[in-house]
């Protein structure tokens, strides 16, 4: 009689060894990460589809003299009327540094100091700022149907910041704010997202300009900051700016520049407990040449790509790109710029800029001052990947002033996604005080058709023109929207046959005033791109 | 002589003129056998000149009288409509004979030599005895001896005198005084007999003898022996009786005796080392696999507690008779404990009468005690036993962390009973379903230990190591080799797979690594395949037909007690099954694999029928799988080579861990036949567990399966069973090898056990297994206080792994569970059937998770939701290790809300207070209107949070009451049912669906009002048909185990 000793030996045998062989020839499993760079997150965006959307508006202020006064923009591009409910944030500055701890100007003898501070870690507690002690007011607006709202926070509250919650009962609808001040006008989304790590890659702090970074803290429990920035010195973590306590539902604003003066300073704000929501206003009061003023949030995410559809240099335009490493490796990028127009058969493109940016640190390139880039005639995208998978932030700056005809300054966190929809909640092209372009790349191999669409007024407006236009494999289209309508309060959505890139620049004309901003997308239908596609 | 019994039908003869003391012989008949005839012609045959016979047929079936007419044509005979046990029928002759010198009480299955009579009467009057016994020596080889009297020690064990077996030669013939003589032929003196009220009454068969020897003793007659009466015994008893039953009323009678005839003094003296020697002797009975034996001597104690009334007759009785001190009869009993001495001489549960033979079990025992097993049992075991106790000895005294699913154990018995009785299940937003059998299981089991629910926490945790050790030591018991029990034993105790579960909390992981090998053990029996069946009279092994339903049935009963805390195990003993038969097929021995099948598919629907009506909640339509499977069948990235190390928590690693499978080979290569085949079976349930857990953690199968640790069991018996073949095979297949390879083989294998125990030993020294030190519910301390005083729910969130809820799936691996007013409860560890409602729960969440809300407070404020709890790890830092079980997206998500208020709680933990949260029973004023649509969102616009509490008294668990105004509406955060009803001041107000799925009473005139939920009287019918069900079950069972079967006695 057969035992079955053999054969038991092979099956049984086998089956486990054939299960070893089989795990041992695979991957390692990658390590299980999260995909955190989502719209809403890594960007503001908007969902068609949704049962609220909330939106967190923090820059500015709400005094008659203020240096930003907040105006908060809700576009609704549906067919329904929405609802808004602003709770509108109070709060004050920080405290400023003790005597001695104050900012150091460049190129005095506190420069041996610096050299001591660098990496330093400072671990004393900061006092709260002091709480307004007032509780956020809440307004309520009605949002109609292909119209957008304006609300100043001025007529609802009177206080040295105030930001807004807005909470708005439907999907679709699109939210910015604006700030206005002596440096001009500033527009940028606002933001969908909380986050306990705001990065802003840029900032200025030299003599004349004041960088404010406005921390805005809407949850029911304190929130508890730490920032630390990245100067061409190293890195410095002010003492009055660790264990900086954001009080609930309040904001607290902090000018960077009490702190030190440089050229060129990334912030990075962790939170140790909580969330909160960070914009940065920079103003220039012209005493280097330069006047304006800009509004942007941080980067709460960030991301592998960042993509860049505006750019220009010329005369008197001046374009840098700054890219900050926050995470704990050092990263690999290249900044490759894509010039409009070159014949593929005779034009070289420019090499892309190779850049290694060590952990917590930022390096930047100075398109203005680099030789590959043709000036003047040609425009350009501007796309800042990552080459070795660490994630990175960029943000391009664009400054104008004699003898070009804009005046102003504007900085912009590139787009981390490629969407089939944008919309542009604030502006509209006014002949009379405003020029406002619209700037679409394409980045695939195809060739992408696309529409412009306005509402105002409960109504749409298909723009003369652009309906059905093309814009070639990896080219630009540059919309200047005056020239297709006239119409001050206008709002647009640009909807395109594959995922692009869509940037607005909003320009006084005749005076200050120049804000470049990327469009808000549309959740459905983004895309991320792949770095090691390009 | 004189008998003037009615009815006795005695022929007429005229009386001889007495010429010597009258004596009567008592025969008491009990449907004897063809032997009676002898026994009666034996007694017709006595040479006594003054003889009378008196039969006291004791209810049998059928009539005695013919026969002993046909045998004994002098003698009378008495019937009896019952058997009313030998002592009472015997004693019949207080009432029916006068003017008798001496009785002479015999069974109906002696035959005495002819002298016997006139011989025991003479030693009587010779030694003024006042009890005189014959030698006893086999009815078929009267050469051969059985007893010769019987001595007793204090607690009334008996110690024989002679050897059982030992060839009569004469060597004990001399008269002398014995505590007791064997009832089987006793000559008693009659007033004596008279003076103590003949036998014990309370005492039916067994232990009657030494009643009445030390009754007498106390009376202060004297006891002999009188070897000159040589009577042979048949023992016939012994066959119409089964041994555990003859052993459970020697155990009963024996402690009866000791009861009651002993002094005050003697008695509290005597009882302590009584219980103690019955404590350590049952303990020992359950370690050595005589669970019956144990269960006797606790039910000896159980029957006689029950009888205090009569047992204080009784000692009144005796009292009345003492002429002689405790002291005085103590000097004539033997020293020490024979109990002690049979233990010693290994004697102890087999023989426990003189029926069966005491002296030839000795004999057997003794010689395996020769040969060291018993003691190297008895060794293994107590090392087994130190490794537990020490491993667990901070669990034991300073209890099991309330990690993963070994939740506190915070209700009461009657909680628990009520929770089961009730038709409403708190579970999510809670619904009208049936509520898991466990929760009666618990109760029962907390009532059992007097409402220690902390002690039945620990039983059912680290408890369940020594069972599922045992149940490993008693798989091969059929193969007759101790040595393949202790391999088996050191295999399974060996391996990681308890300790990780312990670690990681895992309940249902041990609940099965204690079953498995008896669900296995069942099996196998069931196919009756050599060693498991029953072994025919030419040797052959076959299942032991009448028992198959027994085996089905217990089967069914392991397998549901599993399934009450693991619903999946119902499918266990079918994939144990069809393991086998694959193994079965691979060594072309597929004989008896349908007969496995059938009994684990007849088991596992038996087993779910036994969990009616819950299991109804579980298998209707549009209930998840999650429900069966259990939530927790994320991929936990173990590799399969983890895998086979049983390494899903700290233990398992390194090179030691692979030495658990080491044993297990060896029966690959050396064994034959069954042996072979059992060792492939287990081989291939091992790699069919593997094999599907690994497929889990890869995420290869469509569907859901149970977590990697409960698939693993399977595993760990089968390596087990693997093992004991192992020793089989080298007891009996290794000597007829010749020397070579194989040999090393087993010393290799020899070596891989010795390794494989070391891991264990290693983490024993820690104390824990390395459970969490600490856990949660000290920094949760707080939601339990508010909720002793309000009630509300909490949401947990998070890898169901480390949620202390039943949990149902959210999305990404994450889970969602409640638990009320407070943390977890033990009733909220299963979740069950989500019944549609508590759906809205997670459809909040998604909402929030897919940035639809920045409010999601104001979302499960309806539901009354209070706090949000995210469990990151086990328990919090420093106690646990960050397993990167932080549902970071999650979250962020929660950190996101803006009316979510994130509290400052230890590391491990994420809480956040709902600072929108509305009550459980909210009152809305001003003639509210509730519309009766809307869901989630509909209830969130309503503005619930500002409502006021309502009827704040609780009456029980579904019951409140209080004041409501006019023009109320009552609004109740629970899943709508026709079952709530609120009455206002005697009225029963309008129900409505607030919302769809919740429940609103709309209250026009106020008054005091009650809200309670009224469970259907139907279920209570279903319980209690549940209940009779286990009882049958448990009962079936018990009285199987205790009257096995013909084959198996022969067996």
């Amino acid at each position: 009689m057969r035992s079955g000793r053999l054969a038991a030996l092979i099956v049984l045998g086998g089956l486990l060894a054939a299960g070893l062989l089989v795990e041992a020839g695979e991957d390692p499993a990658p390590p299980v990460e999260l995909d955190r760079v989502v719209p809403g997150v890594a960007m503001p965006a908007t969902r068609a589809e949704t049962l609220t959307s909330t939106w967190f508006c923090a820059g500015g202020t709400a005094t008659p003299d203020g240096i930003a006064d907040h105006v908060i923009v809700i576009a609704n591009p549906t067919d329904q009327a929405r609802e808004a409910t602003l709770t509108v944030l109070t709060g004050r500055m920080a405290a400023p540094p003790a005597a001695g701890e104050g900012a150091d100007d460049e190129g005095q003898a506190a420069e041996g100091d610096q050299a001591e501070q660098t990496e330093e870690t400072t671990t004393t507690t900061a006092a709260a700022a002091p709480p307004t002690n007032e509780a956020p007011a809440t307004h309520v607006v009605e949002v109609p149907a292909l119209d957008r709202v304006e609300v100043a926070l001025a007529d609802i509250v009177e206080a040295p910041l105030a930001g807004a919650v807005v909470e708005i009962d439907g999907g679709g609808v699109a939210v910015e704010h604006q700030v206005t001040g002596d440096g001009g006008r500033a527009t940028a989304p606002c933001s969908t997202t909380t986050s306990d790590r705001w990065v802003f890659p840029w900032g200025v702090t030299t003599r004349g300009n004041r960088e404010l970074l406005v921390l805005m803290n809407p949850f029911p429990d304190d929130a508890t900051v730490d920032a630390t920035f990245a100067t061409d010195q190293g890195t410095r973590e002010p003492a009055r700016l660790q264990g900086l306590v954001v009080p609930r539902r309040s904001m607290v604003g902090v000018f960077v520049d009490e702190d030190m003066r440089r050229e060129q300073v990334s912030a990075l704000i962790d939170v140790r407990g909580g969330r909160i929501v960070v914009d940065r206003i920079q103003v220039f009061d012209g005493t280097d040449g330069r006047e304006g003023i800009t509004l942007a949030h941080g980067a709460p995410v960030p991301a592998e790509v960042w993509t860049f559809p505006t750019g220009e240099t010329a005369d008197g335009l001046e374009e840098q790109v700054v890219v900050l490493n926050p995470s704990d490796e050092v990263a690999e990028v290249e900044v490759e710029v894509l010039v409009d127009g070159l014949d593929p058969e005779e034009d070289i493109p420019p090499e892309p800029f190779s850049l290694t940016v060590p952990q917590g640190r930022y390096s930047l390139v100075n398109l203005h001052a680099e030789e590959r880039i043709p000036t003047g005639t040609k425009g350009h995208a501007i796309v800042v990947r990552s080459l070795n998978g660490v994630p990175i932030a960029a943000e391009r700056v664009n400054a104008a002033g004699e003898p070009a005809t804009n005046r102003g300054i504007t900085a912009t966190l590139g787009s981390p996604f490629e969407a089939t929809r944008w919309i542009f909640a604030a502006g509209g092209p006014d002949a009379a005080a405003r020029d406002q372009l619209l700037v679409l790349q394409n980045p695939s191999a195809d060739t992408v058709t696309y529409d412009v669409t306005g509402f105002s007024g409960g109504q749409t407006i298909a723009l003369q023109n652009l309906q059905g236009r093309e814009i070639a494999p990896g080219g630009r289209a540059v919309i200047r929207l005056g020239d297709h309508i006239d119409r001050e309060r206008l709002s647009v959505v640009v909807e395109a046959s594959a995922p692009i890139v869509a940037e607005r620049g909003l320009y006084a004309i005749g005076g200050r005033g120049m804000a470049i901003s990327m469009g808000i997308p549309f959740a459905d239908g983004v895309v991320v791109p792949d770095p090691l596609e390009g | 002589m004189d008998i003037p019994t009615p009815g006795a039908e005695a022929p007429e003869q005229a009386a001889p003129p007495p010429v010597a003391p009258p004596v009567v012989a008592v025969v008491v008949a009990h449907d004897p056998g063809p032997w009676f005839e002898e026994t009666m012609e034996a007694l017709a045959a006595q040479d006594y000149p003054n003889l009378s016979i008196l039969v006291i047929d004791a209810g049998s079936a059928e009539p005695v009288k013919a026969r002993v007419a046909a045998a004994a044509p002098d003698a009378f005979v008495r019937r009896l409509d019952e058997n009313p046990g030998f002592g009472a029928a015997a004693n019949e002759v207080l009432e029916v004979v006068e003017n008798a010198s001496f009785y002479l009480v015999c069974h109906d299955d002696i035959a005495p030599a002819p002298d016997v009579v006139r011989t025991l009467v003479e030693e009587a009057y010779r030694s003024n005895a006042g009890i005189v016994g014959p030698k006893l020596v086999d009815w078929h080889d009267p050469r051969t001896l059985l007893q010769v009297g019987e001595g007793a020690d204090q607690a009334g064990y008996p110690v024989p005198l002679v050897e059982r077996g030992e060839l009569d030669q004469q060597q004990h013939d001399a008269v002398r005084d014995v505590f007791t003589v064997p009832g089987a032929c006793t000559l008693v003196r009659a007033d004596l007999y008279s003076s103590i009220g003949g036998f014990d009454e309370g005492i039916d068969y067994h232990a009657d003898d030494l009643s009445l020897c030390w009754r007498a003793h106390v009376a202060g007659a004297r006891i002999v022996v009188a070897p000159d009466a040589r009577v042979r015994h048949l023992e016939a008893l012994g066959a119409r009786r089964r041994v555990d039953d003859r052993r459970r009323l020697q155990t009963r009678h024996r402690l009866r005796v000791v009861l009651s005839s002993y002094g005050p003094g003697g008695l509290v003296r005597t009882i302590p080392k009584v219980a103690v020697l019955h404590l350590i002797e049952a303990v020992y009975s359950v370690l050595v696999g005589r669970r019956g034996q144990a269960a006797d001597l606790v039910s000896a104690w159980w029957w006689n507690l029950r009888r205090i009334p009569d047992l204080r007759e009784a000692r009144r009785h005796v009292k009345a008779l003492r002429h002689s001190s405790d002291r005085d009869v103590r000097e004539l009993m033997t020293p020490g404990s024979a109990r002690f001495r049979q233990f010693l001489r290994g004697q102890i549960g087999v023989g426990e009468d003189r029926f069966t033979g005491l002296a030839r079990g000795g004999r057997g025992m003794a010689g395996r005690l020769r040969s060291g097993t018993a003691r190297a049992a008895l060794t293994v075991w107590a090392l087994v036993a130190l490794v537990f106790v020490v491993g667990s000895r901070h669990l034991l005294t300073r209890g099991v962390p309330a990690v993963g699913d070994l939740v506190a154990f915070t209700s009461s018995p009657m909680d628990l009973f009520r929770s089961w009785t009730s038709g409403w299940r708190s579970a999510g937003l809670g619904s009208a379903s049936p509520a898991p059998t466990a929760f009666g299981i618990l109760a029962a089991l907390g009532g059992l230990l007097g409402g220690s629910m902390g002690l039945l926490r620990t039983i059912l945790t680290v408890g369940l190591l020594p069972v599922g050790a045992l149940a490993a030591y008693r798989l091969p018991a059929p193969t007759g080799s101790r040595l393949a029990q202790l391999a088996t034993l050191l295999v399974y105790v060996a391996n990681p797979l308890p300790y990780n579960a312990l670690s990681q909390g895992r309940w249902g992981a041990l609940a099965l690594y204690a079953a498995v090998p008896t669900m296995i053990a069942v099996l196998a029996r069931a196919s009756g395949l050599d060693p498991f069946g029953v072994v025919d009279a030419v040797g052959r092994s076959r299942p032991g037909s009448d028992r198959l339903w027994h085996r089905i049935l217990g089967l069914a009963v392991v397998t549901a007690l599993v399934a009450a805390l693991v619903p999946g195990a119902v499918a266990l003993p079918l994939l144990i099954a069809v393991a086998f038969a694959l193994g079965s097929a691979l060594t072309f021995r597929t004989a008896g694999s349908g007969r496995m099948l059938l009994a684990a598919l007849a088991g596992g629907l038996l087993a779910a029928a036994l969990h009616l009506p819950w299991t109804l909640d579980l298998v209707v339509p549009g209930t998840p799988l999650s429900a069966i499977t259990g939530v927790d069948t994320v991929q936990h990235g173990s590799s399969l080579a983890e895998l086979l190390r049983f390494q899903i928590g700290p233990m398992g690693a390194g090179p030691l861990g692979w030495a658990i499978l080491v044993p297990g080979v060896l029966p690959l290569l050396i064994a034959r036949e069954e042996r072979l085949a059992w060792a492939v079976r287990g081989w291939t349930l091992a790699v069919a567990s593997w094999g599907l857990a690994w497929a889990a953690e890869r995420g290869d199968l469509p569907f859901a399966l149970p977590s990697p640790d409960l698939l693993l069991a399977p595993a760990a018996a089968g390596l087990a069973l693997a093992a004991a073949m192992g020793v089989v095979a080298f007891q009996v297949d290794l000597p007829g090898y010749r020397f070579g390879w194989r040999q090393l083989a087993s010393a290799l294998a020899a070596l891989g056990l010795a390794a494989s125990v070391i891991p264990v030993l290693g983490e024993s020294i820690q104390g824990d297994w390395s459970m969490p030190g600490g856990d949660h519910r000290r920094a949760l301390r707080f939601i339990d206080e508010e909720g002793r005083s309000e009630d509300f729910r909490v949401l947990w969130l998070g890898q169901p792994a480390v949620l202390p809820v039943g949990s149902w799936p959210l999305a990404d691996g994450l889970a969602y569970g409640t638990s009320e007013s407070g943390t977890a409860h033990t009733e909220d560890l299963w979740a069950g059937s989500d019944d549609g409602v508590t759906r809205l729960l997670a459809d909040a969440v998604e909402l929030a998770r897919n940035g639809e809300t920045a409010r999601l407070g104001q979302l499960l404020a309806p539901m009354g939701v209070r706090y949000i709890v995210v469990p990151a790890r086990l328990a919090p830092a420093p106690f646990a290790p960050d397993a990167g079980q932080t549902p970071e997206e999650l979250v962020a998500v929660l950190e996101s809300q803006l009316d979510l208020d994130s509290l400052d709680v230890p590391a491990g933990l994420h809480v956040y207070r709902n600072t929108a949260a509305a009550p459980m029973r909210a009152v809305l004023g001003d003639g509210a209107e509730i519309p009766t649509s809307g869901g989630i969102v509909g209830a969130a616009e309503a503005g619930l949070a500002a409502a006021d509490p309502a009827l704040p008294e609780r009456d029980g668990r579904r019951t409140w009451s209080g004041a409501l105004p006019d023009g109320s509406v009552v609004y109740l955060a629970s899943g709508h049912s026709d079952g709530w009803s609120l009455s206002v001041d005697g009225e029963t107000a309008e129900h409505l669906k607030a919302f769809g799925w919740a429940n609103a009473f709309v209250v026009p005139e106020g008054g005091q009002a009650t809200l309670r939920y009224e469970t259907s009287p139907l279920r209570y019918l279903v319980l209690a048909l549940q209940a009779l069900a286990w009882l049958a079950a448990l009962r079936t069972l018990l009285r199987a185990r205790v009257n096995p079967s013909a084959e198996e006695v022969q067996a």
